[in-house]
């Protein structure tokens, strides 16, 4: 942990930690990325109780209820602490937001595609064509096959999710190994980042046809 | 230590209350006579401003100067309120920023200001009650409140003089309240049917910190509406039965809502009840009674729509009901029997309602203040912003930056840049709400960064940061990162006051005061002149004969000066008559005393005889 001098007393204190010589907060660094908030390694996997735990802590050290009574300067410490702690929580207890943002730490922005994934072109101009003919007919075979199709995209969505939960203890692996893996690891995140794209891409065809089917009822 | 006491307040839309913690324990401060709700109601007589009880009683007699739901219009606009107009006897004007005001015979009053007379009530209450000076609140808004909602309450309290150190949601102090922190973890749904609105939270507890997974509700939803629904049954047999409108007779209707109010209550413990109305010069006599069975279909689709934003909050919260450990209720309104009935079965278990549901979120209030004291360490809340907040993108989009039921405080980072060579200022649109055009979200503000320094299109990268507080207050800071000039941003609230109009409300609010102040000595001064000059009439008729013509004279002109006065409005020369003719009058009453105390003498003797008879 980086050592600053307190922004009160001056006194030799980490940040984002209490200053054991006056009491005041320390801010969290400008840099500082979401785990090392929470002091973690960047790993794909987290134990998500220990996180909570961690969050509960932290909680209590930075919120602005317990600084109410000091100084405004103690306060802004605590409000932008707590704001940047719950910023991190939020990110890390999601699984996809978490490998999300490790692509975004490698300089990778995980940005949706214009272009349907290729294995999925065909079937998706079927079903706009279906939701389509729902929509002007409200014809319940198009109906029931397009319920159909919501949960066939479901189930292959969750697929997809495995997969991508599957590679979490390679990226692990590659992170503890040493440091010729870079290859490797950038190999690694390309992969997650498109199985993202064809998820995000699922992500909206799922919810404009469960939109459909919920707005345009017979 | 007692200058750092903090109230807990609960400004509600039908009844407000405070509460302290009296050692370890939350307790409602009452008023002289105990009562512990103070109507939220405000009224604007000719001869002063009075709030609670005594303005509730007003709303017959001057039902177009007297204020009640006022919370319904706090940080609201004109498009908002519109649709129920008709049940406001008091006039409601669109304001310049869209805000509204209220009209009251030649003054205009905004909701904050009526909102800071109710605060202001309540702290005098606390100051009477505990024999301190009472500066500092934690104030309650329903959980659903938006940014203009809360920066108006805020504005309340500085207008009353109040600072509001926290501002809680209303199911959160009610977990607070509760003390649900003991249990070591479990899942807590509160239900929160107020007056006006509704409110559905789930919180998670562990360890002594309460987070609020997700909340949903209905700002325009309550048990005023049930009164409404039971208001509408009344006016329209009214018609039907005597051809008679009471539409348009405001004095009418106010009575009709009041006696359907009363009705509704004594259905929640009663099986039938009878309503009796009669109008005076009218030849309308109306009378019926009405079961719960009636009552409860009347209201059945309401308590209804309580339902969907529950399944949606469990939703947001990825929660089964069978998953909630615990179920609070809170709000009159949960006194209804079916709603307690519709609650029980929604979730599988029967609610608490321990506490009185009016009181407990007051109570809750009260042990956040204690926490803000720094006087409970081991209990913290984590609160969510209720709603999205977004910016305006192109295409009239909303893009959503802090998605609702984000934990707070919270910021949020997004870059902008220029699409004209040279431009320096940059308009930024704030929206909240769950839709996705920006015409169905709410406009909380419009920002103008200001500043820029002039680069070709595209090339600035300003970094505006949008921070939420631990109040669900937004702040936004905005810097050019290729210059790292500060880029300075202006806040024009779409709905809300701005600083220099809250400043001159907090002036206008101590020049009021002190015309209160004035008000009431003057009307205490003109009751005791009225009941001097009854008795001084009454003395001179008994008793004239007991003293000299020449001191008969005397107190006539004396008492005809004081008569004079009493029509005036000066305080201080009534004063000064009043202790005149009590000098004038004092020998006179002196002989009326002696005369009284020979004539009881002997009345007693008469007594007696007659006793032995």
């Amino acid at each position: 942990m980086v050592e600053v001098g307190c922004w009160s007393c001056t006194s030799s204190v980490g940040w984002g930690e209490v200053c054991p010589t006056c009491g005041a907060l320390q801010p969290i660094s400008e840099g500082t990325d979401h785990f090392s908030v929470f002091g973690l390694p960047r790993k794909a996997n987290l134990d998500l109780g220990a996180l909570e735990a961690s969050f509960h802590v932290l909680s209590r050290r930075f919120h602005p209820d317990f600084y109410q009574t000091q100084s405004s300067r103690a306060q802004a410490v605590s409000l932008e602490n707590s704001a940047r702690l719950n910023v991190a929580y939020r990110t890390l207890r999601d699984p996809i937001a978490r490998v999300e943002y490790l692509l975004e730490l490698a300089g990778l922005a995980a940005g949706t595609p214009s272009d349907p994934p290729a294995e999925l072109f065909e079937e998706i101009l079927e079903l706009q064509e279906a939701r389509q003919e729902h929509r002007a007919t409200k014809n319940p075979a198009v109906r029931s096959r397009l319920q159909g199709a919501l949960s066939d995209l479901r189930d292959r969505k969750a697929v997809v999710e495995e997969e991508l939960y599957g590679l979490f203890g390679e990226w692990d692996r590659l992170l503890a190994g040493p440091g010729e893996q870079v290859e490797k690891r950038r190999k690694l995140l390309e992969r997650m980042r498109e199985i993202l794209a064809t998820r995000a891409y699922l992500g909206t065809v799922i919810s404009d046809i469960d939109e459909d089917l919920r707005w345009h009822m017979t | 230590m007692a200058h750092d006491l903090i109230v807990g307040i609960d400004l509600g839309t039908t009844n407000s209350l405070v509460a302290y913690m009296d050692g370890d324990t939350p307790r409602v401060i009452p008023d002289r006579e105990g009562r512990s709700l103070l109507p939220s109601v405000v009224s604007f007589a000719a001869d002063g401003i009075v709030v609670g009880e005594a303005a509730k009683r007003q709303l017959l007699l001057r039902p177009e100067k007297t204020v009640y739901s006022v919370k319904r219009l706090m940080g609201r606009g004109y498009e908002d309120v519109k649709e129920e107009l008709r049940f406001f006897p008091f006039q409601i004007v669109p304001m310049e920023q869209e805000l509204v005001r209220i009209r009251i015979g030649e003054r205009e009053v905004t909701p904050p200001e009526v909102s800071a007379l109710i605060l202001n009530e309540l702290r005098r209450r606390a100051e009477e009650h505990l024999g301190q000076e009472v500066r500092r609140a934690v104030v309650t808004v329903p959980a659903y409140f938006n940014d203009s909602q809360r920066q108006a309450t805020r504005d309340a309290g500085k207008i009353a003089g109040l600072e509001i150190l926290r501002i809680v949601n209303e199911p959160t102090a009610a977990c607070l309240a509760y003390g649900l922190q003991k249990k070591k973890q479990g899942m807590i749904a509160v239900y929160d049917l107020g007056g006006g609105t509704f409110d559905i939270s789930i919180l998670k507890v562990k360890n002594g910190i309460f987070e609020v997974l997700a909340t949903n509700g209905n700002t325009h939803l309550g048990g005023d509406d049930f009164d409404h629904r039971l208001m509408e049954l009344i006016l329209r047999e009214i018609r039907e039965q005597f051809g008679v409108d009471l539409v348009g007779n405001p004095e009418a209707v106010q009575t009709v809502r009041l006696e359907a109010e009363q009705a509704k209550c004594r259905l929640s413990s009663e099986a039938v009840t009878e309503m009796a109305l009669s109008f005076p010069g009218d030849l309308v006599k109306y009378r019926r009674q009405i079961s719960r069975k009636e009552m409860e279909s009347l209201i059945e689709d309401l308590v209804e729509q309580t339902v969907a934003p529950c399944q949606i909050a469990l939703a947001d919260a990825s929660l089964d009901p069978a998953q909630v450990d615990e179920v609070v209720l809170v709000g009159g309104a949960t006194r209804t029997p079916l709603v307690r009935q519709r609650v029980g079965e929604l979730f599988g278990k029967v609610p608490h309602a321990e506490l009185d549901p009016d009181e407990v979120v007051a109570l809750g209030a009260a042990v956040q203040a204690h926490i803000l004291a720094g006087k409970i360490t081991e209990m913290l809340l984590l609160d969510v912003n209720p709603l999205s907040l977004g910016i305006e993108t192109l295409g009239g989009v909303m893009g959503v930056l802090i998605p609702r039921n984000t934990t707070i405080p919270h910021a949020a980072k997004e870059q902008f840049t220029t699409s004209v060579d040279g431009q320096t200022v940059v308009d930024l649109h704030v929206l909240q709400g769950e839709r996705e055009l920006v015409k169905d979200c709410r406009s909380l503000a419009r920002f103008e960064l200001r500043g820029v320094p002039p680069m070709p299109a595209g090339i600035p990268r300003i970094e505006v940061t949008f921070l939420i507080d631990a109040n669900g207050i937004l702040n936004v800071a905005a810097k050019e990162l290729r210059s790292v000039t500060e880029a300075s941003v202006e806040v024009k609230p779409s709905y809300g006051l701005t600083d220099a109009e809250v400043e001159r409300m907090i002036e206008e609010s101590f020049r009021f005061a002190e015309a209160d102040l004035r008000a009431r000595l003057l009307i205490e001064a003109r009751n005791e002149a009225d009941q001097v000059i009854r008795a001084t009439e009454r003395g001179l008729s008994d008793g004239a004969r007991l003293i000299s013509m020449g001191e008969v004279a005397a107190i006539r002109s004396v008492l005809a000066a004081l008569k004079t006065a009493r029509d005036t409005d000066a305080l201080d020369l009534l004063r000064e008559r009043l202790e005149s003719l009590n000098r004038a009058t004092k020998h006179l009453a002196q002989l009326l005393i002696d005369n009284a105390l020979k004539e009881a003498f002997a009345n007693k003797r008469i007594d007696e005889v007659a006793e032995r008879t």
